[in-house]
């Protein structure tokens, strides 16, 4: 008896946490608290990448405004804008939403392996300011289709790192952009656009379903431990 | 009673997933492999997390200090017994939180730390950030930065790609499998802390 309501209890919690599994696995745990965020690209350098690099032709600005739209044209849940001014506080708790090139992010270098960071300041849950700041020291340029080991694609980084900037952490999906390993792709695909749903759709419905279940689930093991107790006793 | 009992224990578990489960990277990580990350480390130490402390800039920079007590040296100028802090960009302060994507050491954790720099102030001390930090678990096993259980390395693994690839979190060469899969064969049983070791040294060119 006392065997099959472990077996029973286990059942009950593994029900239970399956619906945090699939909405907590690709996301950072933050979130905005709207449903758009602006970016200022005025920080980057005016230019683009020079001599032979790919992409010479095109602007650091108007390619960060690209990445943006990538996530735009892929989904409607959230919108990404950017704006070409200067923005304040980079690095810093207030301020703009920045991005630029350094050689330092928040006072502190980069290290030999890291391409950009995205640093978000949160309170509790909620993410209040955003930067991402790209490696300078590392040789960008920008181009799309197969990814080559030099130079870097700004664009493919700075798209993923967009991602990253909403609240999605990287995805097991080996074919997404949010996967670690930085491949072919370049656009969000639509598994993307699941983490993000996961994250900004509203979920009102299916929390309150899920905290309803949890609470069940509880007095259900709850009572069940009772009246083996109850039984084992009588 | 019993009842109280349970809801404990089920808001424990409950807990712990939520930690695990974002417990994730946020930028863009090149991949090193196991040869390179041995080699290039500053210094390679074992030890174990005394305390943390944050620290806030003037401009609202959130900093992270994790002392460290230093229980082995396998590469570098570090000395058995000594304690060090590494500053990591990032953590919480005033109810305010920092996250560059880094995984920060936290009180208690024992494990094999392969440094990138002491005295370079940088945003994660770590050589690869997540690939040159392995925590020991009490059973001996070793937990990659991939959050799985460290089964081998390749001293001689390289990632010699055409492709840039960014970091999945551990470095080429080391092998890696989930927990949940540990002593299952035909898959190789987890390392422990003494062959790991003797991996590092084995690895490191003189």
């Amino acid at each position: 008896m006392i065997l099959s309501l472990r077996m029973l209890s286990i059942f009950l919690l593994l029900l239970i946490l399956a619906p945090f599994q699939s909405a907590f696995s690709e996301a950072l745990g933050t979130k905005w608290p709207g449903t758009s965020a602006t970016f200022l690209t005025g920080n980057l350098p005016a230019g683009g990448p020079s001599g032979s690099l790919p992409g010479n032709t095109e602007t650091w600005r108007a390619t960060a405004s690209e990445a943006a739209n990538r996530w735009n044209n892929a989904q409607n849940i959230f919108t990404l804008a950017t704006s070409n001014t200067v923005g304040s506080g980079i690095c810093e708790s207030s301020g703009n939403n920045n991005m630029s090139f350094s050689t330092t992010a928040c006072d502190d270098l980069f290290g030999t392996n890291t391409l950009a960071i995205t640093a978000a300041w949160s309170r509790g849950t909620t993410i209040v300011k955003a930067d991402i700041i790209f490696n300078i020291n590392k040789t960008w340029g920008i181009y799309d289709g197969s990814i080559r080991f030099f130079p870097e694609d700004f664009r493919r980084v700075a798209t993923h790192e967009f991602g990253h900037a909403m609240g999605l952490a990287h995805t097991t999906t080996s074919s997404a952009l949010m996967f670690a390993t930085a491949s072919n792709t370049y656009l969000p695909t639509s598994d993307d656009v699941e983490s993000l749903e996961s994250i900004y759709t509203e979920v009102k419905d299916d929390s309150s379903g899920s905290i309803s279940f949890l609470l069940l689930s509880l007095i259900g093991i709850g009572g069940l431990r009772l009246l083996g107790a109850h039984k084992k006793a009588g | 009673m019993l009842f109280m009992y349970f809801i404990k224990k089920i808001l424990l578990l409950v807990s712990l997933y939520f930690c695990l489960s974002q417990s994730s990277l946020a930028t863009s990580i090149l991949e090193i492999d196991f040869h390179q990350a041995v080699n290039k480390a500053e210094s390679i130490f074992e030890g174990e997390v005394v305390s943390t402390s944050s620290e806030v800039s003037a401009n609202g920079n959130i900093y992270t200090l994790v002392d460290f007590l230093v229980l082995d040296v396998l590469s570098g100028d570090l000395n058995v017994g000594e304690s060090i802090t590494l500053r990591f960009t990032g953590g919480t302060a005033n109810g305010l939180t920092l996250n560059v994507g880094s995984t920060i050491p936290a009180i208690g954790e024992h494990g094999v730390y392969f440094i990138e720099s002491i005295n370079t102030q940088l945003i994660n001390p770590l050589y690869g950030w997540s690939q040159g930090h392995y925590r020991i678990q009490t059973d001996g096993h070793i937990i990659a930065g991939d959050n799985q259980v460290v089964v081998g390395a390749d001293k001689n693994a390289s990632n010699t790609s055409t492709n840039t690839k960014l970091s999945t979190g551990i470095a080429a060469g080391v092998i890696s499998i989930p927990l949940r899969q540990v002593n299952t064969p035909p898959l190789a049983p987890p390392i422990l802390l003494d062959e790991f070791k003797l991996l590092i040294k084995d690895t490191k060119e003189q």
